[in-house]
Formats: C-alpha cells, structure tokens, sequence
C-alpha cells in the first residue's frame, strides 16, 4: 500500500512540477495519509528546482505529455486544446457533472479558476482549483506535448502562500491527499 | 642533532596531516552505513571526498570521457539541481511513514541524507552537496 501512496505523490509532484512556479522561496507540498494502515508520505519540493526539472521531464516523457485519460478514454493534447477553446468561449460555465455510485462530482470554468469540486454527500470529498492562464499555458505551442516550460512561467505569477490546490478524502478508507503551495519548508 | 631531525619530522608530519585533514574537510565526508541483520550485512564507510577526487586521477581516460559525454549532456539540469540544493534551506523532501518502516530523504547542515529505518534493515547515506558539487565540476570539467 505505502509504494502506491508513493505513486500518487511522485505523478503529483511530476504533474505539479509541471505547473507550479520556480519562485524564490516557494514549496510544494503533498500529503498522503491513509488512517486505516496508519501510512503517512510527506513531500515537500523546493519550486526554484521544478523550473530544472521540466526540461528533462519533456526530454524523457516519452509520449506520456501528449495525451491525457480521462474516464478510459484517451485525448491527445491537440483534441484538448480545441476543447478547452470551446470551454472558455462559453464564459463561467458548468462542463460535467459527475454521478457515479456515492461520488457526486462537478467540473466548472469559475472565474479564472478550473475546479473539480465534490457535493455534499459524496464519498470522495474533492477540491481542485487550477488557475485558468496556467491550462492556457499548459496548452500552448504547437507541440504535441503539453507545455511544461510555459506552465511554470503562468503559475508563477499565482505563487501566494498556502494556496491549496488539490484536496481530496476518501470518506471510506479516511485516505486524505493534499497538495499544495507555501512559503515554508514544512509541512 | 638527531633532536632537530626529530623535531625537522614531527613538523613535516603535522603539517602533512594537518594539509590532509584541511583537504578531507574541503571536500567533505560521504557516510554510507547499511545494517541487514537477516542478509548478515553490516558496514559502515565513511569516504572522503577527496579520495574520490584523487581517484579521478588514476581512472582511465576512456571512462572518464565517457563520463564527462554524459554529465554534459544533463550539465544545465546537473549543475542548476546541484546549486540549488546548496543553496536551499535545511529540509525534510521526503518523509514516508508506516508502522513497519520510516524513510526520510532530507537536507541537513550541507548534507543531502537519505534514511530508512525499517524491521529489516537500516541504511543511512549522507553526501556533501558542495563536495558532490566539486567532484562532478572536475569530472565534467564544466
């Protein structure tokens, strides 16, 4: 169980890594807890070191930048630009709702937020905010890979203390996963 | 006579020694330490750097270019990750715990360690980051 729980923190750094800013100062933050096997992983990632790491992340990605799974289904980075275009020309906009057994889940343009945010009752109790410009950035070029270099440059304009982007529990096992930014090294 | 030839040789000792110990300082200290009672291993070395450093002097030229094609080829990621790890403030990256083991990877008065303590084993490893720093300069020649 805990080599997944590193998984889940390792793909979040990379994912992060990805699109979190190379401020002087600033960390990312993951926290997996799962109460039941009492198995905790903490990583804290100084973000001056993601802008080193993105090139060599593009360089060795080997394919897996150019496409995204969502639900099994498989969408090149091409498709999901052309989806997200068609997403911010609508404005404030509800893009799915998500029912499914005891999640009930709804993904929404707010703002210039992206955010994927559980109802009350559900199971999973989600919170995911993704600043609009750094999708932008993330899709931009003509690439087939999603832009990491552009990403970070975005994100870094949002470098605030203890900004929490994702925050997820699981209401059967009590698994927690946290990510976020600061200014502090800890946790 | 043989007094001041006595005295001539402790002075050239001591300031041999002291030469080394201030080199072994420079460079820094690798400590690797592993305990795995059930394989029956049990080590614990520490390496000067500056061993390593005079190795370098007597590794063939073959590997060596080999090694240095390679560091350059990752030199802005290398060099960039290494000066930033120097330059950053003690800290825990990684911190895994369970009720079987505890690994920890953590940056501690110029070290990078790297700790796990479980049932079975233990194994700590602790590498001067400017040291490293160094040691990769002079193979890369960057």
């Amino acid at each position: 169980m805990i080599k997944n729980a590193i998984k889940i923190p390792f793909l979040a750094v990379t994912l992060f890594a990805l699109t979190l800013p190379a401020a002087a100062g600033q960390w990312l933050h993951i926290l997996v807890e799962e109460e039941g096997s009492q198995e905790t992983v903490r990583v804290n990632f100084p973000l001056t070191l993601a802008k080193l790491v993105a090139p060599m992340i593009e360089e060795h990605s080997d394919g897996d930048l150019s496409q995204i799974e969502i639900n099994d289904r498989r969408l090149t980075v091409q498709e999901l630009r052309e989806i997200w275009e068609r997403v911010k020309a609508e404005g404030d906009y509800r893009l799915a709702s998500v029912q499914h057994g005891e999640n009930d889940i709804v993904v929404a343009l707010e703002g210039p937020f992206l955010i994927v945010r559980s109802r009350e009752g559900s199971r999973h109790q989600v919170d995911v905010q993704v600043p609009t410009p750094i999708v932008d950035a993330l899709l931009s070029g003509t690439s087939d890979q999603l832009n990491i270099s552009a990403a970070l440059d975005a994100l870094s304009t949002y470098a605030s203390d203890d900004f929490t982007l994702v925050n997820v529990v699981d209401g059967h096992d009590r698994a927690k996963v946290k990510v976020w930014i600061s200014q502090n090294s800890d946790q | 006579m043989l007094m001041k030839i006595g005295i001539g040789f402790l002075a050239l000792l001591t300031a041999l020694m002291g030469t080394a110990a201030w080199a072994v300082v420079q460079s820094g200290v690798a400590y690797v330490s592993v305990d795995d009672p059930s394989e029956g291993v049990s080590f614990h070395v520490p390496v000067p750097l500056v061993l390593a450093d005079a190795a370098l002097a007597f590794a063939p030229e073959e590997d060596l270019r080999q090694a240095r094609r390679e560091l350059q080829r990752h030199a802005p990621f290398l060099k960039g990750a290494l000066q930033e790890l120097a330059a950053v403030e003690d800290a825990v990256f990684v911190h895994i715990s369970s009720p079987y083991e505890e690994v920890r990877v953590f940056k501690k008065n110029g070290y990078f360690v790297v700790d796990v303590q479980s049932d079975r084993e233990s194994v700590h490893v602790s590498v001067p980051v400017e040291g490293v720093q160094r040691l990769m300069g002079s193979v890369a020649a960057w």
